[in-house]
């Protein structure tokens, strides 16, 4: 019997799909493909420039809440699949460094999810920070968040190459973790970072003050 | 080999996948992942050993409540039962003898719902008539898992899959959203490892056919079910219709409901009506709908006008009941005898009007009817086989 395919999220039959994600295998069902909104933005924050592909709202939340927190692997596919030629291209020869996890959630996950949903970009990851103690951001106020820096820490083991480093993040909240860690490595020069999405409150705080990006 | 998740049954190979942890199962991993291999039981904390498992209940059950009453506690010993009761005939009571018998024997048992309006207001009734700990859990009261009895809606139950109840007790399985959801199905069932018991006024065929089914379609004040009148309108001459109706209603202080199929829909109907009467709105997206049910019930309202979210478990003394656009294909059969079952519940007023206004003479409509008709109908059969 043949094996009916069905959309990864929505788990019904992948018969809706335009001709462009027919050509492209995409795991992904119309109508979900365009509830997720990817769209690629960026915004400047102090010194780095962050490129971000949608906001942490509506249905791209709830997918990667299941992804994270209902830690479904599957799902670590569908985000990245309509920009990931874009991402390929545009960061050749780049190492891209990526945002760490508490050793509590990567042993209850088991595996770490902004890397695995980079790795299908097929680019080269570098996993080089640490968290020195199990803090949990999410229930953390916008003055605790801040806090981060004093978290985080270069993993003494790992040895930074010489090529263009991105930073990369699932969430962008406040932006404290991706200039945290870009505080880290201040000797080698990092002015990009790359993440799924950003805080509406975050887009909004910014659109506020019109390119000039001053929350700290 | 096969592959079957240990908290929903799935067997689709499809909704597998095999993370880095192992195999598994995506049809329930909004419940967070549940790996097929991780099949390891916990055990209950003890009950308290002052556990009071006495039912007081403010009224005496009807020779016929206590029969089956009796015959419930007999039949859960060999398997899973469905009490097919009209709507208002007391199931919540019937049961309560049952789950006395349960906590007197120090088992653990759940009472499952659907909906979470409805739980709220069952675990308040069951505090009234037991004195032991009851947790309510559903959304916003999520904290408190250590109850002697678990009320609780079906997606919660997935928090007792490692523990299993020795009952569940399923009130409304034909209920949005456990009825045709085989994932809350299966994690029901899962999370029991004794037979089964549900209630429900409008039983599906797999029910009839799968369970020992006891029938009562009398109420306990004797009086028949009201059988819904249906007005054929037009789409204006409808609504002004409902406008006399609700009127005269008001004029002779009679409470009343209307049901609507949409939420935009009767905010509409609420913001023409208000201007002429004492009325509210309540639907899912209404924010104070506790407050507005509250009001309702000590008459500080004359009427409310709803979607499906009142259809079922929730009684008001001595309504009458309007449904708009009958027709509508919300208004499922199940859902039009739930709505009709919502008049003559009290025995100081066992009588109301139920009004279907609808545009076109629906199947559903008509089903509907011929249930309640037929219902009413068999009350005298059952009396006498269990007289026999």
């Amino acid at each position: 019997m043949p094996t009916i395919r069905k959309c990864l999220y929505c788990q019904k039959s992948l018969h809706k799909q335009s001709l462009m994600q027919y050509m492209m295998n995409d795991a992904l069902c119309l109508s979900c493909r365009r509830s997720l909104k990817i769209k690629r933005k960026t915004l400047q924050m102090k010194s780095l420039k962050i490129t971000y592909f949608g906001l942490y709202e509506h249905d791209l939340a709830e997918a990667l809440l299941q992804y994270k927190e209902c830690m479904d692997e599957a799902l670590k596919e569908m985000f990245l699949s309509e920009v990931k030629d874009w991402i390929r291209f545009h960061y050749h020869n780049c190492v891209f460094l990526c945002a760490p996890s508490s050793s509590k959630a990567l042993e209850r996950r088991g595996f770490q999810h902004v890397i695995s949903m980079f790795e299908q970009c097929g680019v080269p990851i570098l996993d080089c920070f640490e968290k020195k103690t199990d803090t949990d951001q999410k229930q953390a106020s916008f003055q605790k968040r801040s806090e981060i820096s004093d978290v985080l820490v270069l993993k003494q083991e790992v040895d930074i190459p010489d090529k263009r480093l991105i930073l990369i993040d699932d969430i962008v909240t406040t932006g404290s973790t991706l200039l945290a860690l870009q505080n880290l490595i201040k000797d080698k020069e990092c002015t990009e970072a790359l993440c799924l999405c950003i805080h509406p409150k975050l887009l909004a705080e910014y659109d506020k003050k019109r390119r000039r990006f001053c929350i700290y | 080999m096969k592959k079957i998740c240990p908290r929903c049954s799935n067997e689709d190979p499809n909704l597998f996948y095999e993370g880095s942890k192992g195999w598994y199962c995506r049809a329930c991993v909004q419940f967070s992942r549940k790996l097929i291999s991780d099949v390891h039981y916990e055990t209950w904390n003890d009950f308290p050993s002052d556990l009071s498992a006495d039912v007081h209940l403010d009224f005496e059950l009807t020779d016929l409540q206590k029969e089956i009453s009796k015959r419930i506690t007999e039949k859960m010993e060999t398997g899973d039962v469905l009490v097919w009761a009209v709507t208002g005939a007391g199931k919540t009571e019937l049961c309560m003898d049952f789950i006395s018998q349960c906590l007197k024997q120090r088992k653990r048992i759940a009472v499952v719902i659907p909906r979470r309006q409805v739980v709220l207001e069952l675990a308040e009734r069951f505090k009234r008539s037991f004195n032991c700990h009851i947790s309510p859990l559903c959304e916003g009261y999520t904290d408190d898992l250590t109850g002697d009895l678990i009320v609780c809606t079906a997606h919660q139950c997935y928090r007792f899959f490692d523990k299993k109840f020795d009952h569940i007790i399923v009130d409304e399985p034909d209920a949005f959203p456990y009825h045709g959801n085989a994932v809350l199905q299966g994690i029901v069932r899962n999370s029991c490892k004794g037979s089964m018991l549900y209630l429900s006024a409008t039983p599906d065929s797999s029910l009839l056919e799968n369970c020992q089914v006891l029938r009562l379609f009398s109420r306990p004040h004797g009086y028949d079910l009201p059988v819904p009148h249906i007005r054929k309108t037009g789409k204006v001459s409808g609504l002004f219709y409902l406008w006399v109706w609700c009127m005269k209603r008001q004029k002779e202080k009679i409470p009343f409901l209307v049901f609507v199929p949409e939420i935009e829909m009767a905010n509409r109907i609420t913001l023409i009506f208000k201007t002429s009467m004492n009325i509210e709105c309540c639907t899912s997206k209404t924010e104070k709908k506790d407050e507005i049910i509250d009001k309702m019930k000590k008459r500080e309202l004359s009427g409310l006008i709803c979607t499906t979210v009142l259809e079922r478990g929730i009684t008001f003394e001595g309504v009458d009941v309007c449904v708009f656009h009958a027709d509508h294909p919300v208004f499922t059969s199940a859902s039009l005898i739930q709505i009709a079952g919502r008049v003559g519940r009290k025995s100081s007023r066992p009588f109301g009007e139920c009004l279907f206004l609808t545009f076109y003479q629906s199947d559903e409509v008509i089903e509907s009817v011929r249930m309640i008709e037929y219902a009413n109908h068999q009350k005298m059969s059952v009396l006498s086989e269990i007289a026999s």
